[in-house]
């Protein structure tokens, strides 16, 4: 459970007070913020629990935070791909964040909030499922600004810092199709992404295990041209993605996405995110060998001993 | 002859979901022999001055009075299996519905309610299939508004001086998702000890009722998120799933009522009910 911060000491008592004529104002007890988790409420979840890591990386606009609003609202409607909605310890997060394109926001017109740049935080869903090992099992999603990739694209000091990435159990690189569509900007787009990819790996964040996913983001933009050059575009993209980095992970998968699709109606809402789901979920490096050794820099705060479950040893090869 | 046991029923709802009603349709059910019922009124025991009053006007086909936001009435029945003769003291926290609007909304409670909660042997929690919050998206809706003659928008479009956001605002989150965070509240106490027993109350049941599917299919339909919170976690949360009907009817409509004796007013649906006017066979359920 996620620990909860400061709350103004006299929220609700205001409230009965604004409401009432002789306010009785009531001991109150804080209970859980709702709020995004920082590593300290993740490294408590993970000790409590088996718990998987998603790192959703990419630029600024590629679609990191509407691919994981649009999971959890396919969870509002039904279970997704046989596994049910099971808890969450950030469901005000994930509210806040659906919250521009759900009528209430007395909108006409679909958006996501900028994830702002500053600190990781993460998102959490807890699915259950028949096929889990024990019945169920908790997805954390990180919530990073596109900002923090690009400087990690731009240094591998940068990306260093980025302490997550090496503790990916899946690690998803979203490539816009809105922009791969476009001929001007298509190969700006891809040298930026594979350079990202190059620069995590370069900079030993992460591993020759690694599951690596190319996530073929707003693909109804591709679906509404349907034009044989952009498919062949896809295919040389790919060949080169796989020739560049295929022997240097430990999967290397590319997967079709139209989280919210407003270009064709062919696609639907949610496109491609039930069987991601499924991917995360059946999909572990962690099952396979792994140097798990701890760092001998080992710290006391909790955010080093979360460091040290998950960091792969300094000289795993590459 | 035994020591009379005393059980506590913690009652969570958001605001007119039908807690009050429920309480003063129970009131007047175990004191009047018009159906028969699983739990009787053994005696009055000390202050009744509450539960007389929303009882009689429940009577009188008046809606009950709100309960007030900074009120915890605690209500306590003594009654007595029709069956054994045992008896015991049922207590019940008559807490306003914006109270646990607050708890989503402030991330706190009250130590009362927490109090409760410790000593609480199980739970009602009580949904109105009248008015709810549904995570509706505007690509749902576009094409709806489309329909009806009216102007939508795609996402490239610039947004029109009536697109400008209204700052979220926690209360219009669907309900769904308030009621999941009701029950992790519960569960992430230190004292909780699963299985809890829920009784799910789908109030106003004449209304659903048309559309005639149990009040699980129902709720698997309208809440869906809720609906599989509950089933992967029935090992905190034992729950059974009820529709009930507590006044009856619409009061704006009571010619269809009043004709009714009282208690038959009442209709309780659900797995293993076997008389559909008691109201007190989900209680059973809930201390067996």
């Amino acid at each position: 459970m996620s620990t909860t911060p400061p709350q103004p000491p006299s929220a609700i008592s205001q409230i009965l007070a604004s409401k009432s004529e002789a306010p009785v104002v009531p001991d109150l007890i804080d209970l859980p913020s709702g709020k995004e988790l920082d590593e300290a409420n993740v490294a408590k979840l993970e000790v409590a629990r088996p718990v998987r890591l998603v790192v959703v990386a990419g630029p600024v606009g590629c679609g990191k935070t509407t691919l994981l609003t649009s999971l959890y609202e396919l969870f509002q409607w039904k279970p997704v791909s046989g596994y049910s909605f099971a808890w969450s310890d950030t469901l005000p997060a994930f509210e806040r964040r659906c919250y521009l394109s759900r009528i209430a926001s007395e909108r006409s017109m679909q958006d996501t909030e900028r994830t702002p740049y500053g600190q990781v935080r993460y998102l959490h869903l807890r699915v259950s499922g028949e096929d889990l090992p024990l019945g169920e099992l908790d997805l954390l999603f990180t919530d990073v600004s596109g900002e923090s990739f690009e400087r990690a694209r731009d240094s591998t000091l940068e990306c260093q810092r980025l302490g997550f990435l090496s503790q990916a159990h899946h690690f998803l690189l979203l490539m816009d199709c809105e922009k791969l569509v476009r001929k001007e900007k298509r190969w700006e787009v891809a040298h930026d992404s594979m350079t990202l990819l190059r620069s995590c790996l370069d900079s030993g964040m992460l591993a020759s295990n690694s599951l690596i996913n190319v996530l073929w983001t707003k693909f109804d933009y591709f679906e509404v041209v349907k034009s044989p050059d952009n498919a062949q575009f896809l295919i040389q993209l790919r060949g080169e993605i796989e020739k560049e980095f295929g022997a240097r992970v430990g999967r290397l998968s590319f997967t079709e996405v139209a989280a919210r699709p407003t270009q064709v109606a062919t696609l639907k809402f949610g496109h491609g995110l039930a069987e991601l789901l499924k991917y995360w979920l059946s999909s572990s490096p962690h099952d396979r060998a792994m140097n798990l050794l701890p760092p001998t820099t080992l710290g006391s705060r909790e955010s080093e001993l979360f460091a040290s479950r998950h960091f792969p040893a300094s000289d795993e090869p590459q | 002859m035994s020591a009379q046991t005393s059980k506590h029923i913690v009652l969570i709802g958001l605001p007119a979901t039908g807690k009050t009603s429920f309480l003063a349709a129970l009131w007047y059910l175990v004191q009047h022999s018009q159906v028969l019922s699983a739990l009787r009124l053994d005696k009055l025991d000390g202050d009744s001055k509450y539960l007389n009053q929303i009882a009689q006007a429940w009577a009188g086909y008046k809606p009950v009075p709100h309960t007030r936001i900074d009120s915890e009435t605690l209500v306590s029945m003594s009654l007595k299996d029709a069956q054994t003769g045992q008896t015991m003291t049922l207590s019940f926290p008559d807490l306003s519905g914006e109270s646990f609007t607050l708890q989503w909304t402030m991330r706190q409670f009250t130590q009362g309610y927490d109090n409760f909660l410790r000593q609480a042997s199980g739970g009602i929690l009580f949904i109105s299939p009248l008015k709810y919050a549904k995570p509706i998206r505007i690509d749902m809706a576009n094409p709806l508004v489309e329909e009806m003659g009216g102007d939508q928008q795609g996402e490239g479009d610039a947004p029109d001086a009536t697109s400008t956001p209204k700052p979220w605002d926690p209360e219009r989150a669907p309900t769904q998702v308030q009621l999941v965070e009701l029950l992790q509240f519960i569960s992430g106490r230190d004292y909780f000890r699963p299985p809890f027993r829920l009784a799910v109350i789908v109030s106003a049941w004449d209304k659903p009722r048309q559309l005639k599917k149990s009040p699980s299919d129902w709720l698997a339909h309208e809440f869906p998120l809720f609906h599989q919170f509950l089933n992967s976690n029935h090992k905190l949360f034992e729950s059974a799933i009820y529709g009930v009907s507590a006044q009856g009817g619409d009061y704006n409509q009571r010619d269809a009522i009043v004709d009714k004796i009282p208690s038959e007013r009442i209709e309780v649906v659900g797995a293993n009910i076997r008389n559909p006017h008691d109201l007190t066979e989900p209680l059973q359920w809930l201390m067996r």
